[in-house]
């Protein structure tokens, strides 16, 4: 003998079946969304204006703390020469401190390690959308909504505030100030 | 028996930057005598050619690392026995069991001090 339940759903096959083909048709839908956002993805234009520019910007930040710490430990190391002539107590101190100074720095090569691990997880991270773009390569897939929000492009230059530029890009305090100067 | 502060000391880094900063705290600790490597096949080649009282060198260098050129110090019956100590940034259990497997005679893990670079030094050489 059946319990109520199974007698319940015996008696309404088609509302399962129609239940089943709207959780199918949902599924499809998210599938082919997925797959368009993956299509989308673009890989070749996402290394050229975010991954690359990214890791341009951290070289950049490590070439600058290890031009700011080389000009630190320049000091210092005049300091610790000076030291010896400071007579009493005062040139031990400023050689403490001295000390401390060339501990400080070791930043540089903290920093420098912990960067180089954030470039080597963003080119893994480049690698595998670009798999996954492939897998989804010649598919034929509906457009992207017209008013979806683009992502923002912290490295698009075409707006007016930039940040710092690279090396060699912008202009020098030099030229600004001949900029300035000309009246234009 | 006291520690010879003119000894040789070499120092192994593929930072130009941590290599200053050594020599300048091994300088403030009396010692003068203090070469620069920045990886371990530069370092090995010098040991062949001078003899060295401390090893302190990094670990992560390409394309030698410093475990490696602790291995071929190690394995080097006139290098031997001078003491090497590790200065890196891998801290993890691992990384210091293989070292002393391989022969450390200490570890120092970075940042650190000066305090922590003169304790380490005299528990490999005796105080100073």
């Amino acid at each position: 003998m059946s319990d109520p339940q199974t007698r319940s759903q015996a008696a309404a096959p088609g509302a399962d079946t129609a239940s089943l083909m709207a959780g199918i048709r949902d599924l499809s839908t998210y599938i082919a969304g997925m797959k368009r956002e993956i299509a989308n993805i673009s890989p070749d234009q996402m290394k050229s204006t975010l991954i690359d520019p990214a890791t341009n910007e951290l070289d950049a930040t490590v070439e600058a703390t290890a031009a700011a710490t080389n000009t630190i430990m320049d000091v210092a190391e005049k300091l610790m020469e000076l030291s010896g002539q400071i007579p009493g107590d005062h040139g031990g101190k400023v050689m403490d401190y001295v000390t401390q100074i060339f501990e400080a720095c070791t930043f540089q090569d903290i920093t420098g390690q912990r960067i180089r691990k954030v470039i080597t997880a963003m080119r893994a991270i480049e690698e595998r959308i670009a798999g996954l773009a492939k897998l989804v390569e010649g598919v034929d897939l509906p457009a992207e909504a017209p008013d979806k929000p683009k992502l923002a492009n912290p490295f698009d230059q075409s707006g007016l505030l930039n940040g710092p530029q690279m090396a060699g890009k912008g202009h020098s305090q030099a030229s600004i100030d001949e900029l300035f100067s000309s009246g234009s | 028996m006291a520690v010879d502060l003119n000894m040789n000391v070499l120092i192994v880094d593929d930072y130009a930057t941590m290599l200053r900063i050594i020599k300048n705290l091994l300088k403030q600790l009396n010692f003068p005598n203090v070469d620069e490597a920045t990886d371990g096949t530069a370092a090995l080649n010098m040991l062949k050619l001078k003899d060295y009282g401390l090893i302190i060198s990094d670990w992560n260098m390409q394309p030698m690392t410093g475990l490696e050129l602790l291995k071929a110090v190690r394995a080097d019956e006139k290098l031997k026995k001078i003491p090497f100590i590790m200065v890196t940034a891998e801290s993890k259990t691992e990384n210091v069991v293989l070292a002393k497997e391989a022969g450390v005679s200490n570890y120092i893990v970075k940042p650190f001090n000066a305090d922590t670079l003169k304790g380490k030094i005299a528990s490999v050489l005796g105080a100073f």
